[in-house]
């Protein structure tokens, strides 16, 4: 009863259900999955950059935001 | 004046009988009936089945006759003005068991007394309107009229005290105006805006998420408002989007946000404003309320609220949230629409993972 399984509290009887996804939302939960993992690709691929770019100028992080502030 | 030692004779008694008794023989009719000189002193009884009329001619009867008519049948008997005049301040119409003396004035005219017939015993004599209704009246059928009930004209007009015994119409106001008291108005009151408040939230359940990958909380089509709380909700997998469905819609239009501002721990909010018409072009997968980034300890808090849950048509919802400390974590604050039907339900969802510790407290409003 954990991943891919919606837990369905009824408020009016305080009963609460588990119920599978279908394939359906499965599938559509692995998509969005895929959109979380591509995004943390892209905060490393970004964080990997902006230490590139310091590491070019020869300033520290800490420098750069007093520049940019 | 007859005095001591006069001798009353047998003329003079057949006078006082005419003239004052009311006596002598009485006579059955069963058919109308024209009077003659002999039934002066008598009483003439009519009694038939259908209507009947008894005709008063001239020069049969002298002053100070008197003739008693009785109607002792079903049908009415009508004293009729033949060639002499018959005047009352009666009715001439004799119902059954009705009765008079016709008492001859001249050789031409008589005047009918009708005998007044006593009220049974509770019968309602008059009805008297009293302060609120009009009408009225002694005899015959009775008319009364609730003035208060005629003051009405249109749906939503009410009655209002205007003074001591004394109302008058309030027209129904604007909708959604809410009757208000007012003591310079005449009725002492007048539909007006109402003047804030009116939601009431209590709390309606608590609904642990230490288990699935959705969340749902059910049966809330009683609620007009509702608020969600993400109380440290958390989730065993990394990089996860937290989405808020309603009523399980995966139609993308039934979701748009709007002046959305996305903060991390370190930076704050850059606002989102998708779309010419400010409202992105929506998602499938929900309302989107945080990114809990590289650390799953991140835990989630805020809430969720949507307004007028129980119409039809587009429904304003807020969220605010705290995605926690790791360094990618995403907190939104914004606004969406959800434009499905009424809501019945709302879950929270995420897409890899189960959910691990956290509740939801959920908050409604039925005004």
């Amino acid at each position: 009863m954990k991943e891919y399984t919606e837990v369905i509290h009824n408020v009016e009887t305080d009963e609460i259900t588990y119920r599978p996804y279908t394939n359906e939302e499965i599938k559509q939960a692995q998509e969005l999955a895929k959109l979380g993992a591509q995004r943390a690709v892209d905060d490393e691929a970004k964080a990997n950059a902006k230490l590139a770019l310091l590491d070019k100028l020869g300033i520290t992080a800490e420098e750069a935001a007093v520049l940019l502030s | 004046m007859f005095t001591t030692g006069q001798i009353l004779t047998a003329a003079q008694m057949q006078s006082l009988q005419q003239t004052a008794m009311g006596g002598g023989s009485a006579t059955a009719k069963t058919v109308s009936y024209v009077l003659v000189a002999a039934d002066a002193g008598t009483t003439v009884a009519m009694n038939a089945a259908g209507s009947t009329t008894i005709t008063v001619n001239t020069s049969l009867f002298a002053a100070g006759d008197v003739v008693f008519i009785q109607n002792l049948g079903a049908g009415a008997t009508t004293i009729t003005a033949g060639t002499a005049t018959v005047t009352t301040s009666g009715s001439l119409v004799l119902a059954q068991n009705q009765g008079g003396k016709l008492y001859f004035t001249s050789a031409s005219a008589a005047i009918f007394f009708q005998f007044a017939t006593p009220a049974s015993s509770g019968d309602i004599e008059g009805v008297t309107a009293g302060v609120g209704i009009s009408g009225g009246g002694t005899s015959g059928t009775v008319t009364i009229t609730n003035s208060m009930a005629t003051t009405i004209d249109a749906k939503g007009d009410l009655i209002a005290g205007t003074g001591a015994d004394t109302f008058s119409k309030l027209t129904i106001g604007a909708d959604a105006t809410v009757l208000t008291a007012d003591s310079a108005e005449a009725t002492g009151m007048k539909w007006a805006a109402p003047s804030g408040g009116g939601q009431s939230y209590s709390l309606i359940s608590t609904t642990n998420t230490n288990s699935g990958s959705t969340v749902t909380v059910s049966s809330l089509s009683s609620y007009k408002n509702i608020i969600m709380v993400f109380n440290n909700v958390s989730c065993d997998t990394n990089n996860n989007y937290h989405y808020v469905k309603i009523n399980g819609s995966s139609t993308a239009l039934d979701y748009k946000q709007v002046f959305t501002t996305i903060s991390t721990p370190s930076t704050y909010g850059t606002a989102i404003l998708s779309g010419s018409s400010g409202f992105n072009s929506g998602n499938s997968s929900g309302i989107t309320v945080s990114y809990n980034g590289s650390a799953t300890s991140t835990t989630l808090s805020g809430y969720f609220m949507i307004e007028n849950a129980q119409n039809t048509g587009v429904k304003s919802c807020f969220y605010v949230s705290k995605a926690g400390a790791a360094t990618n974590a995403e907190s939104y604050t914004g606004m969406a629409m959800f434009g499905g039907a009424a809501v019945s339900s709302i879950s929270i969802q995420i897409g890899s993972g189960a959910f691990q510790s956290g509740s939801l407290l959920l908050y409604g409003s039925t005004t």
